[in-house]
């Protein structure tokens, strides 16, 4: 089933993924320094990109009004 | 069918009576009205017809399927009194019913009174029919349930997975309900953009309301993340809309996941199993969200994490790495002192053989010139010999090498001397 993604969720979506990779071949025992602090570097911004994503924020609440509705239905 | 007309003063007045005045009726002699069948079935039509759409409960009997393009059954009164009405209904309506109804079945009924002109009887025309009581709603609530599953509706693999990251989110409830409120109070603050469409959530607009509000999202908001349908607790009466085939096909249809969280913990509804995910309560669906946006958040920590300490063991074992070498080094370097020591040791030793060679060296020329020195002619001359040389400045060994007549020089100890040759002797 296709889905239209929203591209802010499937970036963040796409940045953990990344970011889970990373941690992973940083893991890995074949890692010199140079490469690892480049996936370091790389794993920071992306935290810091999540970080925005997800940090604790006032909720935004709207309501729908009933006569943008029978506009928008009657596109 | 009017029922109400405009008369020419503005005033408004009964269309019976109207009708009644306009109608060409007979009189008998004593001044009575007196009617035709077809005048007074005429009059009893528009009478009941005044009435409208009325809602009537009763109990099912004698239901005949459908003859022709209609289907019959009687209504009795629920209370046992012996009451019955006669009704009937189209047969393409009557097939959305057919499935749960039955003899004995409470319903209640929604349709028009009508007599029929060529059999004179009253007859309900039905226009739907739900049911009515616990017991119907329950026999109903399980008939859609296995006509649907048997459809595949509720099959897991045909629903969506909600993504991991829900943000923005449709909001399908009453916008003056304990539901809302829950929902709001319970999501807690992680800036989730919340679009409210505010829909009835019992009663007969319900069930269009909400399955306009889903088709809505879906076109005109296809971005949202998840669908949220809720609703606070009630009776059975109160939640029957969510047992809805229309809403059931509407939650299948969308798009975009949707979260229901209708009623109390108990309450199960086929808007339920449809849905991409149910939760028991309005609060609980609220309560899901939070926690599935802080676990994305522990997630990001673990991984934040993960970076610092992967990058932390490769920093360890790079400065193991370079320990290790530079011990490596340092004994390289140990080594290389030793064999500068050893050279020293060599070069030490090399000098002594050397110096003692030089002594021995030394002592043979000594010796060589004390040889040499008893071998100076001039040793010779000291003893009183004298050396000859003749005018080429030769030695004169043999007196072939010298003429009579030619000056030799005679070289003695201390000087020398020319001397002429007068004879030679053999």
């Amino acid at each position: 089933m296709t889905q239209i993604q929203n591209p802010k969720k499937q970036n963040l979506q796409q940045a953990l993924e990344r970011l889970e990779s990373l941690v992973k071949e940083l893991e890995a025992k074949d890692v010199d320094v140079e490469a690892g602090l480049a996936k370091f570097k790389e794993g920071v911004d992306l935290v810091k990109f999540c970080q925005g994503q997800l940090q604790e924020a006032e909720n935004e609440f709207r309501k729908l009004k009933t006569e943008l509705e029978e506009e928008d239905s009657m596109e | 069918m009017g029922i109400k007309t405009n008369t020419a003063n503005g005033g408004m007045q009964e269309s019976f009576f109207d009708r009644s005045e306009n109608l060409q009726l007979e009189n008998d002699g004593d001044g009575n009205v007196v009617y035709s069948v077809a005048q007074c079935v005429g009059q009893i039509n528009e009478a009941v017809g005044r009435l409208g759409v009325v809602r009537v409960r009763g109990e099912i009997s004698a239901l005949s399927q459908s003859r022709g393009a209609m289907a019959f059954f009687d209504l009795k009164d629920a209370s046992g009194k012996e009451y019955v009405l006669q009704c009937s209904i189209f047969g393409w309506s009557f097939s959305k019913y057919k499935h749960f109804l039955e003899d004995g079945l409470e319903v209640v009924v929604h349709g028009k009174l009508k007599v029929y002109e060529k059999r004179g009887s009253l007859s309900f025309i039905a226009d739907s029919i739900e049911p009515s009581g616990e017991g119907a709603w329950r026999k109903a609530f399980e008939e859609l349930k296995k006509r649907l599953g048997a459809k595949g509706y509720f099959d897991e693999s045909r629903k969506r997975q909600l993504p991991l990251y829900i943000q923005k989110i449709g909001l399908i409830t009453s916008e003056d309900g304990q539901a809302l409120h829950d929902f709001r109070q319970n999501l807690g603050n992680y800036g989730f953009s919340i679009l409210l469409y505010p829909v009835w959530v019992e009663g007969d607009k319900a069930e269009a309301s909400i399955v306009k509000a889903l088709q809505w999202f879906n076109k005109n908001k296809p971005d949202m993340d998840a669908l949220v349908l809720i609703r606070g607790g009630g009776g059975f009466e109160n939640l029957k809309v969510f047992n809805s085939e229309k809403i059931a096909d509407a939650i299948v249809s969308s798009r975009i996941p949707v979260i229901t969280g209708i009623g109390h913990e108990k309450d199960e509804s086929i808007a339920d199993y449809v849905a991409d995910k149910h939760l028991s309560t309005p609060t609980a669906v609220a309560a899901f969200l939070k926690a599935r946006r802080e676990d994305v958040m522990r997630g990001l920590d673990m991984l934040w994490e993960g970076l610092q300490e992967g990058m932390q063991d490769i920093i360890k074992e790079e400065r193991l790495l370079v320990n290790t070498q530079a011990e490596r080094l340092h004994r390289g370097f140990g080594k290389v002192f030793e064999g500068f020591a050893n050279l020293k040791q060599r070069l030490v030793r090399a000098r002594y053989a050397y110096e003692k060679q030089v002594y021995v060296y030394l002592a043979s020329v000594e010796r060589a010139q004390s040889m040499l020195t008893s071998l100076n002619p001039e040793n010779v001359l000291q003893r009183g010999y004298s050396i000859a040389f003749n005018s080429r400045g030769e030695t004169v060994k043999s007196i072939e090498q010298i003429e009579v007549g030619e000056t030799a020089m005679v070289k003695v100890w201390k000087g020398k001397f020319s001397a002429l040759v007068e004879r030679k002797f053999k």
